[in-house]
């Protein structure tokens, strides 16, 4: 006979030095308790490392790499066996790499038609003439493995002219809504995503944007998806204070002459 | 109004290029914080060119050679440069070409 086991809920992960997580969890309602295991693995639901906590509800696992996700469970083991296992929670351990920030101009990318670059006297910036084709490919050198966010300096005037497809190397392309408020005036916003190309646009902003990207030579590709969506420079970078924004136009301009 | 100002600084400053005048511009600074701002200049409506960047809200230079100037600032910072302002001119007018040019032959008394 399988015992009824109570809910385990992990209630707390929390890092207790760098790469080690403490975890801590509500005991079983059953009785005959032996000993709780807490059960990890880099993939969700796949739990290929697990520890033994005896009867303590709680346990710190140490020793894990730098900038992984590690998804956590727990069970409790009884004489009539052991539990489900509890739900599951995940933490991720920050790099520990000094701040980069890459600028990429797209004067410095590959484009291919119908993309083009024009300048407008005051800009250069790339655009494609016509929808779902055409690339920007930029080849930026990352100096570490690391988490990173990209922003990109767009100008979206209108709901018909704010979107890219975006991917990274040979990873899948995401669309990447450039804008939630449309303006006349050149800004950055994040590279978003909504978790697939054929996702409804119900689901942009949905990814958190992150690019995991490795020391080296990468491409970050841009592909038309609306026509005229102009694209002026991106931004990489593996620090989340960064805000980066175009100044304001200064005013009041005036010339005076003295002899 | 500005536009208005700028037409007419052309008209008193039709002056000759040998005077020696300090030209200053001033601008609002904008709120955010920025690294400086660039001071672009065209002469005889060619494209703009950058002149100088000062983290100041001005900039004076001396007089440059005839020719009508329009001058206009950006701001910027580590991420971009904004639009440009709007523009003020002026202009250093050089003489009028002589006309009429004639030629009289003189002939000595033998």
């Amino acid at each position: 006979m399988r015992y009824s086991w109570g809910l385990i809920a992990l209630l707390f992960v929390s890092t207790a030095y760098s790469a080690s997580v403490s975890l801590s969890w509500d005991a079983s309602t059953s009785s005959g308790i032996t000993e709780y295991i807490v059960k990890y693995g880099a993939v969700p639901g796949v739990y290929t490392a697990q520890e033994s906590a005896g009867m303590a509800t709680s346990k710190t696992i140490p020793g894990l790499p730098d900038g992984f996700r590690y998804y956590f469970v727990v069970t409790a083991k009884g004489s009539g066996g052991e539990s489900d296992v509890s739900n599951e929670v995940s933490y991720r351990q920050s790099f520990s790499n000094p701040p980069v920030q890459i600028l990429l101009e797209v004067a410095s990318a590959i484009l291919e038609p119908p993309f083009v670059l024009v300048s407008d006297g005051s800009y250069t910036y790339a655009v494609s003439t016509n929808e779902d084709v055409g690339f920007c490919r930029f080849f930026p050198t990352f100096p570490f493995l690391d988490e990173y966010v990209i922003w990109a300096a767009v100008l979206s005037e209108n709901e018909g002219t704010d979107s890219f497809y975006v991917s990274q190397d040979s990873h899948p392309e995401d669309v990447y809504d450039t804008v939630r408020l449309w303006t006349p005036a050149w800004q950055w916003t994040m590279i978003n995503g909504r978790g697939g190309i054929d996702k409804p646009i119900e689901s942009s902003h949905a990814i958190d944007p992150r690019f995991f990207i490795v020391s080296g030579p990468n491409e970050i590709r841009f592909r038309g998806r609306e026509q005229g969506t102009k694209l002026k420079a991106i931004l990489i970078t593996n620090d989340r204070s960064v805000v980066p924004i175009y100044p304001s136009t200064p005013t009041n301009l005036t010339l005076t002459l003295e002899r | 109004m500005w536009r208005c100002i700028a037409l007419a600084l052309l008209i008193p400053l039709s002056v000759s290029a040998q005077s020696i005048f300090l030209h200053r511009l001033n601008w609002n600074p904008v709120p955010e914080v920025v690294s400086g701002y660039k001071v672009y200049r065209s002469l005889n409506s060619a494209p703009f060119f950058l002149m100088d960047s000062t983290t100041n809200t001005n900039y004076t230079f001396t007089n440059t050679a005839a020719g009508i100037y329009r001058y206009r600032v950006t701001s910027y910072n580590p991420f971009g440069e904004s639009l440009p302002s709007q523009e003020v001119a002026t202009g250093t007018l050089r003489p009028s070409t002589p006309t009429n040019v004639t030629l009289q032959v003189i002939i000595p008394i033998p």
